[in-house]
């Protein structure tokens, strides 16, 4: 028989669990990882604020910021006949107010100073596009751009206005009785070069001087820039001006390297143009090879601060030298002779402040490091030793196309050195960045980066397919696809940070739930998604979340619109408090500045907080991470 | 007042930021979503099976006999016997068949000839089986509880909720409450105020779901009473958990 009786509700009734026998969790906060990526430290002892994944994560001095896109802003080619061939270097012309800026594939110049649907090709053949360029203002004035590539293609001079190939090459000797066009190059018996000015045909008898004094109009001996042509010695492989691969400025001289050769050249003081001389430094270095670069270095050697020039070859030697003028033995001396690892580019260094940091095989070496350690503790004291393992995969991955620096000074309000790692297939476009205060890299994934340069405070960089790219503007990345079209494309920013062990790492914990706490701007609606990797195995990254609300453009200088360029109608206006005073509705609540707690339910020894946000929208991202909580729960060790 | 409305209650109170869509998404989308949902699932359950007969999980069976058939399939929507449940034939209909809870008893009946003199049955297999076999034109009927404590925007009943718009069956508030108390018990939180609150309302809600029973003296006076131990019982001990 069962049994009938009443359920006794009492006795039913539930209470909570004792104290003791409740889940007993720990709750840690994991501050921003403002040192950036950290791949050189024991996995499981790692210092807090590290990150071991930073993608699009840019991190300042105080938090971790998301960055911007990208926008085209012009590209090679002309009207009906785009180049999409890779963009290899960038440079520009700043002389007072006159800034412009070059961009150059293997086969034109390119004036890409002004936004447009294409640039301006300079009218000047060349066979290479990897161009290095000093500026310098001559005694009469003018500010020149010297450029020389890789190829030895003729010098270029831009003087603000206008380029010219002081080509030599294939000058002849003036001959009697021959029609000469304007700009045609004749040489005279004295080796002057002389350039046509008026069409005509020389006269049947008498001397090139004669020709000249009857015609003074005809002839000038200067290019069409009004300064000097650049001319070698009699036999030797620059005679023509050609052969040179690299320039730079030292104690008001521009320096040459002669490609393929331990031959350096220079010219007069405060000249872009003249005779050159030579300096053979081939005796100066050990290892072989030939000269990449050279650049000028400041330093202090006790007796105050000094400028030392300093040449450096494919296989790593560094000779320092100083003095004002290498023909005199007296006042140019050789200082010192010191051992990097390999270069990856003749424009593979930048200055900062007044050392020279060079982009190695090993890692960003300052000089100054070179100096005083071995080149095997060298790398230790690399400002790249943090990500040491991802440089080397970089390397190894993309060392064949030359590797360039740009020091971005207004980037983010706080400044930062960005390194190309050139090249590579869609999803595999990387670049390095590395907050120029506080040593911290992050990495920036889908800017096609071949070349950076800035211009007015913004940067710029050249891809692959031709583009010139105007960097960290806007919501978006904007992508060249297979059928030669820019897209817009969104982008997503991934944080893994360092292992968390919760103050026992012979435990397995469960971390139950995180909360990321952000700063923003009011209208920001980003979807961020939090998760966590375990036991030292982050990869793959979960995917991404779903993109937020677009905003539009933000109500900010320059990206705010008003008057004429708003689109009609003209929203109504309400009333002033409400923010509807111009031209856009009244931002909404913020609405994202913590995640609140979100569930991750992650069993391991060692978890890793995964932050991920994915953005596509009008107007740049303001979002800033502050830290991460957790809430784990302590299991066991033997289990 | 849906399953997702009692979810966005559940998570103003216990911290975590209300879905902004629909609470059905992948866990590996957002994963405390993704438990809001099994925690609802588990907590309407576990109130409309472990906590109480309610009234509207009542449901009775009907087995056609057949005068062959001697095994029945369980509803489809069976969950269990109601406690005191019996199984009653049109056959003789004042007294219920004879429950044989010891399959061993069940097998030793049946190999000695034996049968129950007003029928008996037992439960195994998913199956009602019921000796001696019922004759053309009787019926079984029974109580039991059923399993479907979900209203379907998608159109009847279920055991789990499938869509934003579902409903529970029973007072959203008591599961609201029970997920209240249970979610910061998974996390760790400290939750005695909770479940105190819940289990208030579920003696509350409990209590008016089916009509008080009437007492004279303290002898109960049910449906129930026909078979109830003729004298004064002691009282069900009144000792807290533990």
């Amino acid at each position: 028989m069962s049994n009938r009786s009443l359920p006794h509700y009492r006795a039913f009734r539930r209470f909570a669990a004792p104290g003791q026998v409740q889940m007993q969790v720990i709750p840690k906060t994991l501050p921003a990882p403002l040192r950036g990526l950290v791949l050189n430290e024991n996995d499981t002892f790692m210092r807090p604020a590290a990150a071991l994944v930073l993608d699009n994560w840019f991190p300042t001095d105080n938090a971790i910021r998301l960055r911007g896109g990208t926008q085209t802003w012009t590209r090679l080619g002309v009207t009906g006949t785009p180049d999409n061939r890779p963009v290899v270097s960038m440079f520009n012309y700043i002389a007072g107010t006159t800034k412009r800026m070059f961009a150059a594939n293997d086969t034109t110049l390119n004036d890409v100073t002004a936004a447009g649907t294409f640039g301006v090709p300079v009218a000047i053949p060349i066979t290479n596009g990897n161009f290095s360029t000093a500026t310098l203002a001559t005694s009469g004035g003018v500010t020149y751009l010297v450029a020389v590539n890789d190829a030895g293609d003729p010098v270029l001079r831009f003087n603000g206005t206008s380029w010219v190939s002081l080509d030599l090459g294939s000058i002849v000797s003036w001959a009697n009785d021959t029609p000469y066009a304007i700009g045609a190059i004749a040489k005279d018996t004295d080796n002057s070069i002389w350039r046509c000015l008026v069409a005509h045909t020389s006269p049947a008898s008498g001397t090139f001087a004669a020709a000249r004094a009857a015609n003074p109009t005809h002839w000038s001996n200067a290019p069409a820039d009004g300064a000097s042509w650049i001319t070698g010695p009699v036999g030797s492989p620059v005679i023509a001006g050609e052969g040179l691969t690299q320039v730079w400025k030292y104690r008001g001289r521009l320096f040459f390297i002669q490609g393929g050769s331990m031959n350096a050249w220079y010219l007069p003081v405060n000249a872009v143009g003249g005779a050159l001389e030579q300096i053979p430094l081939s005796g100066a270095f050990t290892l072989g090879g030939s000269l990449l670069f050279g650049c000028a270095w400041s330093v202090s050697a006790g007796d105050g601060i000094d400028d030392k020039c300093i040449f450096v070859t494919t296989e790593g030697e560094i000779a320092i030298f100083t003095g004002t003028n290498p023909s005199d033995a007296v006042n140019w001396r050789q200082e010192g002779r010191y051992q990097i690892t390999r270069p990856l580019g003749k424009n593979a260094w930048t200055r900062v402040g007044g050392d020279v940091l060079i982009a190695t095989a090993d890692g960003i070496v300052p000089i100054s490091q070179a100096l005083t350690k071995d080149i095997g503790t060298l790398e230790f004291s690399a400002i790249t030793a943090s990500i040491h393992p991802m440089w080397m995969k970089e390397m190894l991955a993309k060392r064949h196309l030359p590797w360039t620096m740009c020091k971005w000074d207004e980037y983010g309000g706080l400044g930062a050195l960005f390194v190309t790692w050139p090249g590579g297939a869609s999803g595999d476009l990387r670049c390095g960045v590395v907050n120029t205060n506080t040593g911290a890299w992050c990495r920036i994934t889908g800017w096609d980066a071949m070349c950076f340069t800035t211009l007015n405070g913004v940067m710029f960089f050249g891809t692959q397919a031709g583009r010139i790219m105007q960097a960290d503007i806007g919501g978006y990345d904007t992508i060249t696809d297979g059928a030669d079209v820019d897209q817009r494309m969104p982008y997503t920013a991934s944080y893994v940070g360092g292992w968390e062990m919760f103050g026992s790492p012979p435990n397995t914990f469960i971390a139950r739930q995180g909360r990321c706490q952000f700063r923003t701007r009011a209208i920001e609606p980003f979807i961020p998604q939090i998760t966590c990797a375990t036991d030292y195995v982050y990869e793959p990254l979960p995917p991404p979340p779903e993109v937020g609300g677009d905003p539009g453009l933000a109500e900010v200088w320059d990206q705010g619109l008003w008057g004429d360029d708003h689109a009609l109608p003209f929203p109504i206006p309400g009333d002033p408090a409400d923010g509807m005073r111009f031209d856009q509705l009244a931002p909404p609540r913020p609405n994202t500045r913590t995640t609140m707690w979100v569930s991750i339910g992650e069993t391991g020894y060692a978890h890793a907080p995964i932050v991920q946000v994915q953005i596509n929208q009008a107007s740049k991202p303001d979002v800033e991470i502050l830290n991460i909580s957790f809430i784990a729960e302590q299991v066991g060790v033997a289990i | 007042m849906t399953v997702q409305s009692v979810v966005r209650e559940v998570c103003a109170v216990v911290g975590v930021r209300e879905p902004a869509g629909s609470i059905f998404v992948l866990s590996t989308q957002d994963r405390t979503a993704w438990e809001m949902v099994q925690l609802a699932n588990e907590m309407s359950q576990r109130i409309a099976y472990n906590t109480r007969e309610w009234q509207n999980f009542r449901k009775l069976a009907t087995l056609p006999g057949d005068g062959t058939t001697s095994a029945f399939d369980l509803p489809a929507d069976w969950q269990r016997m109601l406690k005191t449940s019996e199984i009653y034939s049109t056959a003789q209909p004042t007294l219920p068949l004879t429950f044989v809870s010891d399959p061993d008893e069940w097998l030793v009946d049946e190999m000695n000839g034996y049968t129950e003199p007003g029928g008996a049955w037992t439960i195994y297999g998913n199956q009602i089986h019921v000796r001696p076999t019922p004759p053309v034109g009787t019926q079984l009927k029974f109580w039991y509880l059923h399993k479907n404590c979900v209203a379907l925007t998608s159109g009847g009943y279920g055991d789990t909720f499938l869509a934003d718009t579902d409903v529970f069956r029973l007072p959203e508030r008591l599961l609201k409450l029970g997920m209240i108390w249970q979610w910061k018990a998974n996390k760790g939180g400290t939750y005695a105020e909770d479940i105190a609150n819940y289990e208030d309302a579920l003696s509350t809600v409990a209590g008016s779901d089916k009509p008080a029973p009437i007492l004279v003296g303290r002898v109960n006076l049910s449906v129930a009473a026909n078979q109830s131990y003729p004298f004064l019982t002691p009282s069900a001990p009144e000792t807290p958990y533990p």
